[in-house]
């Protein structure tokens, strides 16, 4: 069950340049969140500012729900992400969660996990839970350059080496993450399941390459949502089913996370 | 000191509310959502998404947008059709004690019909919602909302096919809402609520296109706030039917605006969007404040600063409580004091 609650802000520091990762107290958001969920951060000043006046939506980065601690990474894009941005510790801030659908943990191991850009939020809560039930997985971060490449060291922590790619060549693999996901496959890589978090054309290519190496795949999407809680029809995406369009998915109760199988992109 | 009892009781148009706050068409869905945050039987009413004759699929995204202390939609009318709101939405509705209201929308004339002869005798709806907003096909989509004559056509043929207290819900895209108001009421609406949806639009710059591919949405949110409180206004000195006064509502002092200017009940909508409880907040500050005030009574409240308030005062004007279930050729309409028009635009908002 979804609560809305106000959190307290722990941390938030810039981890690459205009990427934040922002550490918030909030059990009553924390309890039951899962990986592949989202909350919805609320605007400072809320209830009594308007403007701006949506919810931002963020997957949860990273959960300790004993603590009844989460985290979000998010990049500034826009003037709700500028205004969380110069939060502080011990700030106040409002939070909706946990909303949408999770990963599912139950799929086949071994996983691979592939984000690109700050696509790569959810996937360490992701590999956390993995961890947690003794799955075998493989991360694979992928960036501009190597000052962005996200969430490195949350990975390490959790004794996961993630295999690198940057778009410059300036660390690890040379190229786009999906090109170093290709090559893993193309060298014997044994995966059974792929999570995938970025923009759409590198989610576009997990999903051929899914097709391509009969594996199942799972991609977090975004939308333009208003409620996040499925109440306004804003954020829906087409989707197809055994081949026919099945109509739309509200994204923010029947997703962020959708089967790959299931996802048009147009 | 014990804190003395208000009453939040309205009726409008012969629905009985116990409070004045329900939930904004098209913000809420049919409640099942909203219901993991409070239990819908708190609020005065659960008025449904606008539902049509056949399911829709709405618009293709994005469908909205947020602009300046606002947000632009574009949904299209998604919604399961009346066949499967009768059987699956509003018999869970009941279930959960909520009053219901059910917002309908037509294509044309004969639909409205249809829908109301269809809702006329279903157990737990207490009344409709004519979402006259919609283009009408059989006038090369002009919509229904936008000229006396047509909106006035809507309301009759709903009237006579259904005894179901009407709500005629009208549209600010229009040139005079107070003439607006006064056709629908005299074509026999309980009440009118007001206002749906400005028409609006966002361009992005680096992509030079309007956001929504529809190009144009409609605009909701504390923007629209000062013009609905105006509309609610006027039309309350026009109409002696009650009032459902909506636009930007966010706190139970936006809501008290809103009865002070003459509506007798207000619905929330945009605002749930960011805080799920938002409803539930603005009847428990209206209550505090009018105990605080040393009001007993809601009633007493309404349209305290509008001294040419249409409607006797300080008593929500009384229906003959609901007609029998009308079918076609059933008893005629009462001549009702008051009603409005709605508003509408091409196939936008909603
Ligand atoms: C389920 C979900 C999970 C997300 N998780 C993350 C995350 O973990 N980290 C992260 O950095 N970003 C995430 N996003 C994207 C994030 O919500 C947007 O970047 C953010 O809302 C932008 O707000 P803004 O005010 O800075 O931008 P503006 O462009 O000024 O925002 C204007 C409006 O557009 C919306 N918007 C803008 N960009 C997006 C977008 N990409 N997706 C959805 N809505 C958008 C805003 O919410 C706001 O309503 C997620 C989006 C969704 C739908
Ligand atoms: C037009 C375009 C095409 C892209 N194609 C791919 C791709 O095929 N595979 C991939 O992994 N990333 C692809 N990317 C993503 C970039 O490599 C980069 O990871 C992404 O833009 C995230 O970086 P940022 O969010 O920090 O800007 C593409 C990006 C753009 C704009
Ligand atoms: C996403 C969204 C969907 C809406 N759908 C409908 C609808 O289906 N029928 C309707 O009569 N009004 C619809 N409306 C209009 C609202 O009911 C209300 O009249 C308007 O938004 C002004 O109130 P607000 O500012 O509190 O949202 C919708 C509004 C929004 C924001
Ligand atoms: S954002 Fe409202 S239904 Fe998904």
């Amino acid at each position: 069950m979804p609560a809305i609650a106000r959190a307290r802000l722990l941390a938030n520091r810039e981890v690459a340049p205009g990427h934040y990762r922002m550490d918030l107290a909030c059990p009553a958001v924390t309890e039951g969140a899962l990986a592949g969920q989202f909350c919805n951060l609320l605007m400072p000043g809320w209830p009594l500012t308007v403007d701006p006046l949506l919810p931002r939506p963020m997957s949860y980065h990273s959960l300790d729900h004993a603590a009844g601690r989460f985290a979000v990474l998010f990049q500034v894009v826009g003037r709700g992400t500028a205004l969380l941005s110069r939060l502080e510790p011990g700030d106040g801030v409002h939070v909706v969660g946990p909303l949408g659908r999770p990963f599912p943990l139950a799929a086949p191991d071994p996983w691979v996990l592939v984000g690109g850009g700050v696509g790569v939020a959810p996937l360490l809560a992701l590999a956390q839970a993995g961890r947690a039930r003794g799955a075998s997985l493989e991360v694979l971060v992928g960036a501009q350059s190597a000052p962005r490449l996200l969430a490195v060291d949350g990975f390490r922590a959790l004794d996961l080496e993630p295999r690198l790619a940057t778009d410059d060549g300036s660390a690890g693999f040379a190229g786009f993450v999906t090109d170093l996901l290709a090559r893993r496959l193309a060298d014997g890589a044994r995966y059974r399941t792929v999570f995938a978090c970025g923009p759409v054309p590198m989610l576009r290519r997990v999903q051929a390459l899914a097709t391509d190496h009969r594996l199942s795949a799972y991609l977090s999407l975004e939308a333009l949502m208003a409620c996040g809680v499925g109440a306004c029809m804003a954020c829906v995406r087409p989707v197809r089913r055994d081949g026919e369009a099945a109509g739309y998915l509200r994204l923010c109760v029947d997703g962020p996370v959708v089967a790959a199988g299931e996802v048009v992109f147009d | 000191m014990t804190a003395r009892e208000v009453s939040l009781a309205v009726e409008v148009g012969g629905v009985r509310l116990k409070n004045p706050v329900v939930t904004a068409s098209g913000c809420a869905g049919y409640g099942r959502e909203y219901a993991r945050f409070y239990p819908l039987a708190r609020l005065g009413a659960v008025v449904v998404k606008s539902t049509t004759l056949e399911p829709r699929l709405g618009n293709p995204p994005p469908r909205v947008v947020e602009t300046p202390a606002g947000m632009l939609n574009s949904i299209g009318l998604q919604n399961p059709g009346v066949d499967r709101v009768i059987s699956e939405e509003i018999p869970w509705l009941r279930e959960q004690g909520a009053t219901i209201v059910v917002n309908v929308a037509g294509f044309s004339l004969r639909e409205y019909a249809e829908l109301a002869r269809r809702l006329d005798r279903v157990e737990g709806v207490s009344g409709l919602e004519l979402n006259i907003s919609c283009p009408n096909v059989e006038r090369q989509g002009t919509s229904f909302c936008t000229r006396p004559d047509t909106a006035r056509d809507v309301v009759r043929v709903a009237r006579e096919a259904t005894g179901l207290p009407l709500w005629v819900k009208l549209s600010p895209n229009v040139a005079d809402i107070g003439e607006m108001a006064q056709a629908v009421a005299e074509a026999g609406a309980d009440a009118i609520s007001l206002i749906n949806t400005l028409v609006g639009m966002a361009i992005d710059v680096d992509a030079r296109r309007p956001v929504l591919p529809r190009g144009t949405g409609g605009l909701s949110g504390p923007a629209i706030r000062p013009v609905a409180l105006a509309m609610v206004y006027r039309v309350a000195q026009v109409v002696e039917v009650p009032v459902v006064g909506m636009g930007g509502i966010a706190t139970a002092r936006d809501a008290l605006a809103f009865l002070l200017a003459g509506a007798s009940a207000v619905a929330v909508g945009t605002a749930s969007f960011s805080n799920p409880v938002a409803a539930v907040d603005i009847v428990e500050g209206i209550e505090s404040y009018l105990r605080e005030q040393g009001f007993s009574d809601v009633r007493a409240f309404v349209g305290l600063a509008n001294p040419d308030l249409r409607a006797p005062r300080g008593v929500t004007p009384a229906r003959a409580g609901p007609r029998p279930g009308g079918s076609p050729g059933g008893p005629a309409p009462p001549a009702c004091p008051a009603a409005e028009t709605p508003l509408g635009q091409e196939e936008g908002p909603g």
